[in-house]
């Protein structure tokens, strides 16, 4: 049997796998994204910006502690379920998300954000209407390393009964079935793949065109 | 007019203003001048309240500015930095239209009022609307940055060096042409810089700044010819040779002793041996004019009248004393943008200013 | 709890260790080899550099478990299904992305006057490269190894679940027996080793970058 006959066969169990795959995926990142950006925000205020220095190194170096740890961990305090793959991925794809939110907000010239205040701009406007702006680049990059990362990382959460696609290959890897690993590796790589594509059109229209041209 | 009143800013133990008091005129551009570190950027920024002073009063029109909406004055008042202060994400359009879409212009009008000040800064709208500012030179970007300064037609334009960062060559165009624009739109304008040419060049009225006091504010030409101490002599020795004869307007050095009559007048009256310098003109024409007394002593006042050229206001001197040595003429008579006479001009003139301001 | 694992299992966890290090960096040197000299190779070509660029991109995107899976299935025909070779096969995949692109991203910000000016020397296009272009470019390389190499710690975590061996087995086998301190212990590990391979290779890095190292030096 190859892959696609298998999931012609197993199409509504494979279907609810994906469901779940995605869906952990999606409550992570929506986490992360949201934890990262408010946190990424207040610590590039320029009163804080020792702190936001300072998260800058602390995540910079986080990004280097592996994903399974962050799951393992978890594990440790909450156990079987898909509950621990999804604050895992939430706590694990903040970094990516926090780092460069701060390092751009940090980035943008002192001058444009006095520029925008000398014109009349709010505190908020200067946040909406320049500061984020300028830092779409980077904080749409640190979204699709997210998303990539839980992606990858809700497959291996299967080990700790979060269900989702990496079931079909950790199955097929136990019972040596090559059709259920190619399936489940098809399904997950598509998924991977289709999910960073769909980020970098997304990625095109948000980030202005103004700022891709070399200066 | 805008009104400092013993403004004083204080970091810490240093003081960077220190009681400064100055009357800025209306439609006119004022230049605060000194070395770095003077407290005259400091000083421009208390006026838009980005920096909140220590101590003391500015009014603008009387109103004290700390009796208003900081966010409702900064959108009120121009505001010109060096060319990063142009929005890299916004297209030109964009750009122009901060303050109005602040203000919730509605987009249509926006687009209007873009496109007409892209026009007033000599940028064809067609071709630049819709540019992002990393698509423009250096000049171009900061002919924009002046185009959305004025976007809400503010009275008042605060400009923070704005030519700095531009090469000599681009430079001087941009402050003819900023000058020619001036002379239409008469903003009172506070132009921070600590570059003497630019300083003479431009300003109206020159106050010059030193350890966050002022030292001496006057009008340019009294300023040049009557420095207050040795300090404001030592700065603005840097101007004082003849190649700086191209920094000096024109409207500045005239000689303001003259009557203007039609020739009809000249012929009918007879004109006594003491008086000044006769400009003819005959409705919109200046048909010539008379030097002192030299009617008296000629049979047909027709041959008194001398031929001359014309200069505007805004020209350097050095561009007057050329078109006076190309023509052979001995005067030329200077003009303001609406062809008001503002005076006339000599080669001896210009020399003699030289002398004086070399000395 | 965690101390009294450590103390039963030091001998084990050393050798998973050492086992975990040497895969990782085999496929590490794997990696720098066919990337650095895939990124020469693809330097000066920027249409097929793009394209190289991207299909290793893509490839980056594919999960890791889906990879090892996939290499197990692949490699099968030739018995080496599990084990160490799809192990070290998948992480030399992956290590290879970050390195080509910064490899070629490094030597096109060479200053074109820079070569310029070791051609007007009178060097070959082999010695401006080796002697000119890849010093300088060095730094962004060694990022690039230094990306892969934290990246392959990680991943080769998950190589214990092919039987890979490598400190994922604590950590896989900790969850699978419900044993707390086994887990604990070997995220410990994994977690320090990603942290000190990345600090090791960046304090290599800033060796390497003449400017940093002499402001280092005057103190900042």
């Amino acid at each position: 049997m190859n892959a696609f006959q298998y999931l012609g066969r197993n199409w509504p169990g494979v279907s609810a796998k994906i469901a779940q795959h995605l869906g952990m995926v999606g409550v992570a990142v929506a986490a992360s994204l949201v934890v990262g950006l408010a946190l990424g925000i207040v610590v590039s205020r320029p009163r804080l910006q020792k702190v936001g220095r300072a998260i800058i190194g602390i995540t910079g170096a986080a990004q280097a502690v592996p994903s399974v740890a962050v799951i393992a961990l978890m594990f440790v305090y909450t156990g079987i379920g898909p509950r621990t793959a999804v604050i895992a991925l939430s706590i694990y794809g903040v970094v990516p998300i926090l780092f460069n939110v701060s390092s751009a907000l940090l980035l943008v010239p002192a001058d444009i954000r006095e520029a925008a205040r000398g014109m009349g701009m709010t505190p908020l406007q200067v946040l909406v209407r320049v500061e984020l702006p300028l830092a779409s680049q980077s904080i749409m990059a640190g979204l699709r390393t997210a998303v990539t990362i839980d992606v990858s990382t809700a497959t291996v959460a299967s080990v700790v009964g979060a269900g989702g696609l990496g079931d079909i290959i950790f199955i097929g890897l136990s019972v040596v079935r090559p059709d259920m690993i190619m399936a489940g590796t098809l399904l997950v790589a598509s998924i991977a793949i289709l999910s960073d594509v769909l980020l970098a059109f997304i990625q095109r229209s948000v980030v202005s065109r103004g700022l891709s041209i070399p200066s | 007019m805008i009104e400092l009143d013993s403004v004083t800013k204080r970091y810490g133990d240093k003081t960077s203003v220190d009681r400064l008091s100055l009357t800025i005129p209306d439609n006119a551009i004022t230049i605060l001048l000194g070395p770095s570190g003077c407290g005259k950027t400091t000083t421009l920024k208390m006026i838009n309240r980005l920096i909140e002073p220590t101590d003391g009063d500015i009014r603008i029109d009387g109103h004290s500015v700390y009796g208003m909406d900081p966010i409702d004055l900064r959108r009120s008042i121009g505001y010109v930095i060096q060319e990063v202060g142009l929005f890299p994400h916004f297209t030109v359009e964009g750009n122009i239209g901060v303050v109005p879409s602040l203000l919730d212009w509605d987009r249509g009008r926006i687009r209007r009022r873009a496109g007409e000040l892209l026009e007033l800064v000599n940028l064809d709208p067609s071709v630049y609307l819709r540019r992002y500012p990393r698509e423009l030179s250096g000049g171009e970007r900061q002919r924009v940055g002046v185009a959305r300064a004025l976007a809400a037609d503010p009275r008042v334009l605060l400009m923070d060096e704005p030519f700095g960062a531009i090469d000599p060559i681009n430079r001087r165009s941009l402050q003819d042409f900023f000058l020619r624009l001036q002379t239409d739109l008469k903003r009172t304008v506070v132009f921070v810089t600590h570059d003497i040419g630019e300083a003479v060049k431009l300003g109206d009225h020159i106050a010059i700044m030193r350890d966050g006091r002022l030292v001496q504010m006057d009008v340019t030409r009294a300023l040049l010819e009557h420095p207050a101490d040795a300090f404001v002599e030592e700065l603005l020795g840097a101007t004082r040779s003849t190649e700086q004869l191209l920094l000096y307007r024109a409207a500045h050095y005239v000689d303001t002793a003259f009557t203007v009559m039609t020739t009809e007048e000249m012929h009918r009256s007879g004109v006594e041996a003491e008086a000044p310098l006769i400009i003819l003109k005959d409705g919109d024409d200046i048909s010539g004019y008379v030097e002192k007394g030299l009617l008296v002593t000629c049979e047909d006042p027709q041959e008194a009248v001398c031929r001359f050229e014309t200069v505007s206001g805004n020209a350097t001197l050095l561009e007057a004393v050329t078109t006076l040595l190309e023509s052979g003429r001995k005067r030329a008579v200077v003009q303001g943008p609406d062809g008001t006479i503002l005076g006339t001009l000599s080669v001896p003139m210009v020399a003699e200013i030289m002398a004086k301001v070399a000395r | 709890m965690v101390g009294t694992f450590i103390a039963g299992y030091g001998a084990e966890m050393l050798r998973r260790t050492l086992q975990h290090i040497s895969m990782v960096g085999l496929a590490l040197v794997l990696a720098a080899s066919i990337g650095v000299s895939l990124g020469v190779a693809i330097s000066g070509h920027d249409r097929v550099a793009r394209w190289v660029v991207g299909a290793a991109s893509v490839l980056f995107t594919v999960p890791s478990l889906a990879l090892f899976a996939l290499l197990v299935v692949a490699l099968a025909p030739i018995r080496q299904g599990t084990g160490r070779v799809p192990a070290v096969t998948a992480l030399t995949l992956y290590s290879i992305l970050p390195i080509v692109r910064n490899t070629w991203v490094a030597l096109r910000q060479v200053d074109p006057s820079t070569v310029q000016a070791a051609q007007g020397m009178g060097m070959t296009p082999s010695q401006v490269m080796l002697r000119v272009k890849l010093p300088l470019a060095l730094p962004l390389i060694m990022a690039g190894v230094r990306n892969a190499a934290v990246m392959g710690v990680g991943m080769a975590t998950i190589a214990a679940l092919i039987g890979g061996g490598g400190l994922g087995y604590f950590i896989f086998e900790g969850i699978a027996r419900a044993n707390r301190s086994m887990v604990i212990a070997g995220t410990m590990m994994i977690t320090l080793l990603g942290l000190a391979v990345n600090g090791g290779l960046l304090l290599a890095e800033e060796a390497m970058t003449p400017g940093k190292r002499r402001r280092g030096e005057h103190g900042g």
